[in-house]
């Protein structure tokens, strides 16, 4: 029988403890275990982006994250980025900018602007490219989800005042 | 304020009434849009069902071997490990990767060997490539499949292999297909006389230009899950594009009846051709079926980099004659494709690249050598055949016209098909153009990228212009292609739409449902839409030819239409109106002259399933078989960049001029442009499959196998030229594999007009740029 171990942290804002093994990474943890499939695995080398999570408010690649380190920490995914009835303002303008096609990478890309956005609510297009170059995207160009970005940084700017 | 950008949009022609368009040209949100931003859409590799064992593919790591045992003992022997498939375990029937049935390969190639119509056996004693599949390995989790797959004893001969096609097309070379004489599928088109043509040219160019592989990169890789209950009823979950011909090979090869299995394509992270093809998918039912197991088939992204397929590499030369005019009066074009180890799409992806050409010519000869190498295949990816070809061509003709001094837009504007002409993209029918936005994309896009103005060269930096022309087909070109659609009105006036070619992200749910509710006279959110699962939707080829908006599209308008004059029927019982006089919109039964309100559909509706006095549940099904093929059109321009010391190409802008008849959902319409714009870019400048002397690709990875960044791109201004297509759902033609075509000769154009060389082969590298300077004596050398 392979050893376990237990962790706690914050999922979404609620308090949980699981079991994981040895070498289990994040993104298999919340996935696999957690059920929390809107986090994606696109490379599982930390190339592309689609498995981004905020940890302590920052984006992580959890598929190169071992699950361990997720021990004591807030995470948040894609699952809990919109409160009950309302959506994220970068939800929100994702589905206004037509900035989702197939979608496996909007999860990963939308919770890595988040991050940047927290750190920098006023940013230029530039400023943008690079906070989601990491995030690879097939369908799009770039050009909606970049706007898209650009637009919800201004709702909340607007929301904040 | 950042404001959504808007593309601009040039109408050329509608119908007038009282009864003004109310969803069709509406950029209406995506039907999937919120569950996708939320997370809750699922995708097949979201499924993890309890019992699941995990399929390892072991593949073969010499480029071309047979197998003449496998030793399974010591690896069966492994805990957790519960099956092991080869091929002397697999049913001996032959099918057809590229997924297509008999008809329309004959439809598409009607002289084709049928030797290469069916070109696989489930698993192979022969490997014909790095990486081919070997065994399937099922096991309670990975670790056990590994040390399995360490165990299994293979004992292969290894045979002499062939890397590329140079030395296929040798004489030297051993055959891959042995018996069948070369390696390689011949294959001609021609119309006109291509002699007499040549002869009556006053001007001849002649042009050899190479293109390489490229890779689809769909963010989900390739997963199959397949799922078996104790009736023997078989579900199978796939990130395909074309569930019914899934199904048909499966049932053709596992002898599975259709009634016992269940295709379905869940929320799917791209196609773009790749899952054009068959899969793993009968491999995986197979599997399930065996060890009475839910079972799982996932690639790496490694292995799907690898040993997918790939866009065609090719080898094109091309010779054109033309008059004292510039008019083009005899083409000839040779095409070396690689097909790599199976035939799978190549016999319609190269011929593909004859006939995909916006121009009027009335000499043309075409000749491609289809070749056999020891290489994962080559398919069909976002184009087919075009990229290539459009590359090919639009550089050669972008020679003859600066070399003939006259204006590249102008060469174009000659030369084009118009209409009234016949349809070029036509494999063997009399279909004549009704639709044709091209010169109208040309115009504007001229004046959007500044055509006439020039920048001055600074330090190291050359600036240039270029531009493109292309069409592209709206469905398979050629007969029979056909979709089909079912409605069922709900009691409460909202239908179910129900399509078997499914969403892979492009949003045809979205313009399907626009279509649906636009004929029907209700509101966009009373359509509930589901793609595709062969057991609920009705029969559809699948999503690929950018067929979906106008074969599926007109499909749904012939069902629509159908519910329609049932609502109206029972309509004219509840109220005691003439059946003549009634018409629905916006969820309400009107009076047809005027458009003043009667009843809701929603009462109607009702009326109908519980009062009438005879009750129906109204739920209509329609066929349609295209009766044409209007090729979509667009015209690319690009604003670079070079810097001469290091050779680096900057887009600075670039320009995309597009017809797609009327534009159904513009905000889709405009990123389907985008994207591919993006993939164009891609394909031009950074993604190249790197293979060694023993046909191992060496950059499986997206560390070494560069698709753009968000940093990589470029804006892109997108231009929509609404030419109505007369044949077209409201008026609509094509646009999802449009864009690439044309994008990288505008940049190859455009670097020549910044440096005054010619780089002719794809992608273009920095080196490249740098060797042509060389060698033409322009480097600068500090």
């Amino acid at each position: 029988m392979e050893k376990k171990y237990s962790i706690s942290f914050k999922l979404n804002g609620f308090e949980c403890t699981v079991e994981i093994t040895a070498g289990m990474t994040l993104a298999i943890l919340l996935r696999e275990v957690l059920h929390r499939t809107g986090t994606k695995v696109g490379c599982d080398i930390g190339d592309c982006g689609a498995c981004t999570v905020l940890m302590n408010g920052r984006a992580v690649k959890s598929c190169i994250l071992p699950a361990m380190k997720a021990n004591g920490t807030d995470i948040i995914t894609i699952e809990g980025l919109a409160d009950k009835d309302n959506l994220h303002p970068l939800q929100k303008k994702f589905v206004e900018y037509a900035a989702v096609q197939c979608g496996f990478c909007t999860p990963g890309m939308i919770l890595a602007a988040k991050a940047y956005l927290d750190e920098n609510p006023d940013p230029t297009e530039e400023e943008v490219r690079l906070a989601i170059s990491g995030n690879i995207c097939r369908c799009t160009g770039y050009t909606k989800p970049i706007q898209a970005i650009l637009g919800a940084a201004e709702e909340i700017r607007r929301d904040s005042k | 304020m950042t404001n959504k950008i808007e593309s601009k949009i040039i109408e050329i022609s509608a119908t007038e009434s009282w009864k003004k368009l109310n969803i069709v040209g509406k950029c209406s949100p995506k039907v999937d849009v919120v569950n996708k931003v939320t997370g809750a859409a699922v995708y097949t590799s979201d499924m993890y069902l309890p019992r699941m064992l995990n399929g390892r593919l072991v593949r073969c790591h010499h480029t071309r071997a047979r197998i003449i045992s496998i030793d399974k003992s010591a690896a069966e022997k492994v805990p957790g490990v519960v099956d092991i498939i080869t091929h002397y375990d697999v049913p001996k029937v032959r099918f057809s990767s590229a997924g297509y049935p008999r008809e329309t390969i004959l439809g598409v190639c009607p002289n084709v060997d049928p030797k290469y119509m069916e070109d696989h056996y489930l698993l192979e004693e022969e490997l014909r490539y790095e990486g081919e599949i070997v065994a399937l390995i099922l096991a309670e989790d990975e670790k056990a499949a590994i040390k399995a797959e360490m165990l299994l004893k293979i004992e292969y001969e290894v045979l002499p292999h062939v890397a590329d096609t140079k030395y296929a097309l040798s004489e030297e070379s051993p055959l891959i297909h042995g018996g069948t004489g070369k390696n390689v599928i011949e294959t001609e088109i021609s119309y006109g006389d291509i002699t007499e043509g040549f002869k009556k040219a006053d001007l001849i160019f002649e042009d050899s230009i190479s293109v390489q592989g490229q890779q689809h990169t769909c963010m989900e890789t390739s997963c199959s899950i397949a799922n078996i209950d104790p009736s023997g009823k078989v579900t199978l979950w796939s990130t395909t594009q074309v569930p019914f011909h899934i199904r048909r090979n499966i049932h053709e090869v596992l002898g599975i009846p259709m009634s016992k299995l269940r295709v379905i394509k869940p929320a799917i992270g791209g196609g773009f051709g790749e899952r054009q093809m068959v899969q793993n998918e009968i491999l995986c039912v197979f599997a399930a079926m065996r060890t009475k197991r839910p079972v799982r088939i996932e690639l790496t992204r490694e292995e799907n980099i690898a040993y997918t397929t790939l866009r065609h590499p090719a080898d094109i030369k091309l010779k054109t004659g033309i008059d004292k005019d510039g008019k083009i009066v005899a083409y000839e074009m040779y095409v070396c494709s690689c097909a790599g180890a199976y035939s799978g799409h190549s016999n319609y992806v190269t011929k593909a690249m004859c006939t995909k050409n916006p121009y009027k010519i009335p000499n043309v000869s075409f000749h491609a050598d289809i070749t056999f190498t020891n290489r994962p295949d080559s398919g069909a990816f976002r184009g087919y055949g075009n990229p290539q070809m459009c590359f090919a061509r639009e550089c050669h003709f972008d020679r003859i016209a600066k070399e003939i001094g006259m204006d590249p837009t102008d060469f174009r504007m000659l030369n084009l098909v118009k209409v009234g002409e016949p349809n070029p993209v036509a494999l063997k029918s009399d279909w004549v153009l009704q639709s044709n936005g091209l010169e109208v994309c040309i115009d504007e896009g001229k004046k959007a990228i500044k055509w006439d103005e020039h920048r001055e060269p600074n330090g190291a930096k050359r600036y240039g212009k270029g531009m493109s022309a292309a069409l592209h087909v709206t469905g398979i070109s050629a007969e029979p292609d056909f979709s089909s659609a079912t409605i069922k009105l709900n009691e409460d006036g909202t239908v179910v739409l129900l399509i078997g070619s499914p969403d892979l992200g492009q949003g045809s749910d979205t313009v399907h449902s626009q279509i649906c509710a636009e004929t029907l006279g209700i509101k966009l959110e009373d359509v509930n839409v589901l793609s595709a699962d062969t057991d609920i939707t009705s029969f559809d080829g699948g999503s690929y030819s950018s067929r979906q908006t106008y074969v599926a599209g007109n499909a749904i308008i012939l069902a629509a239409n159908k519910v329609k004059e049932k609502i109206l029927r029972y309509a004219a019982e509840m109220t005691g109106q003439q059946l003549g006089n009634l018409d629905t919109y916006d969820a309400w039964v009107v009076r047809k002259e005027n458009g003043r309100k009667v009843a809701t559909i929603a009462d109607v509706s009702y009326f109908a399933a519980y009062k009438a006095i005879q009750p129906i549940h109204i739920c209509e099904s329609a066929s349609y078989n295209a009766l044409n093929c209007p090729p979509a059109f667009a015209a690319h321009f690009a604003d670079v960049e070079v810097d001469v010391e290091t050779g680096e190409i900057k887009i600075l802008n670039f320009v995309a001029a597009h017809d797609a008849g009327t534009a159904i959902n513009p905000d889709l319409v405009s990123a389907q442009i985008e994207g591919a714009v993006a993939q164009g870019i891609g394909y031009t400048l950074t993604e190249d499959m790197i293979y060694n002397e023993n046909a191992k690709l060496l950059n499986n990875s997206f560390t070494d196998y560069k698709v753009p960044r968000s940093t990589d791109m470029c804006p892109i201004e997108v231009i929509i030229v609404e030419a109505y297509e007369p044949s077209g759902p409201y008026g609509a033609k094509s646009v999802g594999e449009m864009a690439v075509a044309p994008v990288p000769p505008a940049i190859a154009n455009a670097v020549y007009d910044a440096i005054g060389v010619r780089i002719n082969s794809l992608p273009l590298t920095k080196d490249k740029v740098l060797a042509a300077l060389k060698e033409n004596d322009m480097l600068i050398i500090h």
